[in-house]
């Protein structure tokens, strides 16, 4: 038995044979990474992840998820071990309320009604939104979606995590709270994220990606602090690594005109 | 384009007012549909020249806005949309059907008046219980409901799905319109020739949401069938709800109550 519960080979994929947007991915994961996809954008980081979760299936190459080979027939089970989340919210939640979006893997999968409650109860304990259960999607902030939208997928009680660009449009608190809760999850994750910053402290691997071939696949502390490397790629260092960043407070009003 | 951001705001309000709490919200929904299905069914079933009979069928929404707590001048004003197609109903009646029927201060009432007006009143009065019926009833428990009574899986989740979607759709046609408005701003609405790229370009974004929703929901397990969620059972004082309106409708469909009320004062 393999110790790697990711095993992509030779992935390649394209929509027109002339355009590649995946070219030879091969990297494993086992049940300690937490994996940052990083890369500057078009680079095929959200077609990779949508590979993994069999959404995209016209590729070249093998994938195998816990044991097993992702092919058309095996998508029912492939997808009970990985959870998925969007990156726009609206997508994820689209049931009346929260709780029913919660409780809509579980029913699918045929649990009676009282494991659907605990399942339920489970993923909203997990993660702290005991509080939005009843609430309705489109009454709540941008924060409390991406929270609802992570224990939609936990409720599937999944191995492998897979995001795509969760910290988009979160304020900074919640950012804050969806690290923290990052953290405290130890599935396998997989994260696509431009947020460095975010990657550094949830992450204890990074694969960068360029042109959709894999540039660097290694430990974070190495990656990201790799200005050359990172730079060649599009991206930069992370905020918090960049030291003096050569921007300074300049007020665009003269001085005699603020008034205080 | 304030009155998409209304119209926003109104799917918003039912529901609101669907998970308000009052006696009739805590029906069973499949016994308040059951009601509701006799009520229209009743109501239309009226003879179309008994205008009196179909009155005392206005005893059901008045019962309902009482009890329910709903602000029946705010019903009211919403039906406004629809009183204009209820009324198209019945205006042509009096045109077609020219029997006088009787004398009233010297005016004669033709038979396509009676009729014309009944059928408005019908227009109203099953407007208003499908109204009612879902101002007091959650989506998800009317789709319960449907659903227990074999309504087919695929027009429930419609039901469902475009009721999620619709303010997402209205958003979406808000941020295009307001976008527009910001750089065309002597123009009043949109100018006719950019519509077709406009409509276009909310229909590849309604597709786009489509694909993205479709795609969450196959990756948690849908497999065409919908589970939808389960509702406690209906207790006894569900079904004796649905039997005292059923026993009232009826009496006030076939017993002439005004009839008998009438001839007990003249």
């Amino acid at each position: 038995m393999s110790h790697h519960h990711i095993i992509c080979k030779n992935i390649s994929f394209s929509y027109d044979k002339n355009a590649e947007i995946l070219h030879d991915i091969s990297f494993t994961a086992g049940h300690d990474d937490a994996i940052g996809l990083i890369g500057a954008n078009g680079v095929g980081k959200s077609t990779l992840m949508r590979i993994l979760v069999g959404l995209e299936l016209e590729f070249t190459g093998e994938v195998t998820i816990g044991e097993i080979k992702l092919t058309k027939k095996t998508l029912p089970r492939v997808r009970e071990k990985i959870g998925y989340v969007f990156q726009d919210s609206d997508n994820q939640l689209f049931m009346p309320t929260v709780y029913e979006d919660i409780a809509f893997a579980p029913r699918n999968y045929g649990l009676d009604p009282q494991q659907v409650e605990e399942r339920v109860q489970h993923a909203l304990d997990l993660i702290g939104i005991d509080y939005l259960r009843n609430k309705q999607p489109y009454k709540m902030s941008g924060g409390e979606k991406k929270l609802a939208a992570i224990s939609t997928i936990l409720a599937m009680t999944p191995d492998v995590i897979l995001m795509d660009e969760p910290t988009i449009a979160l304020d900074p608190k919640n950012r804050r709270r969806l690290i923290n809760i990052l953290n405290s999850l130890d599935h396998i994750k997989i994260i696509a994220s431009h947020d460095l910053d975010m990657v550094l402290e949830t992450c204890n691997r990074v694969i960068l990606m360029s042109d959709g071939k894999i540039i660097a696949d290694g430990l974070t502390r190495d990656i990201l602090t790799d200005k050359a490397l990172l730079e060649a790629n599009g991206l930069e260092l992370p905020f918090c690594l960049q030291g003096d960043t050569g921007v300074s407070f300049r007020p665009s009003v003269p001085h005699d005109h603020i008034h205080l | 384009m304030g009155k998409l951001s209304d119209a926003i705001y109104e799917v918003h309000y039912m529901d609101t007012i669907a998970g308000m709490d009052s006696p009739i919200h805590r029906v069973h929904p499949l016994v308040k549909l059951a009601v509701t299905i006799a009520y229209i069914w009743f109501t239309v079933s009226f003879n179309k020249y008994d205008v009196a009979g179909l009155i005392t069928m206005v005893v059901y929404p008045v019962a309902l806005f009482s009890i329910s707590g709903l602000s029946f001048g705010h019903s009211l004003k919403k039906l406004r949309i629809i009183l204009p197609l209820v009324l198209l109903m019945g205006i042509l009646n009096p045109f077609f059907d020219r029997e006088p029927r009787f004398l009233l201060y010297g005016l004669t009432v033709t038979d396509g008046m009676v009729s014309g007006l009944t059928l408005i009143i019908k227009g109203m009065l099953t407007v208003l219980g499908a109204y009612l019926l879902i101002a007091t009833t959650r989506i998800e428990a009317i789709c319960y409901a449907l659903n227990l009574l074999h309504v087919p899986e695929i027009l429930v989740t419609q039901i469902l799905l475009t009721y999620r979607y619709i303010t997402v759709l209205l958003s979406e046609a808000n941020h295009i319109f307001e976008a527009y408005s910001l750089r065309a701003p002597f123009q009043k609405g949109v100018h006719y020739k950019v519509w077709g790229s406009l409509i276009g370009q909310l229909l590849f974004r309604s597709i786009d949401r489509a694909t993205g929703l479709y795609d969450s929901m196959v990756l948690r397990g849908y497999n065409g069938n919908f589970q939808h969620s389960q509702l406690p059972k209906a207790r006894l004082k569900d079904y004796a709800y649905l039997l005292a309106w059923g026993t009232a409708f009826a009496v006030l469909r076939y017993t002439g109550l005004t009839t008998l009320l009438g001839s007990l004062f003249i």
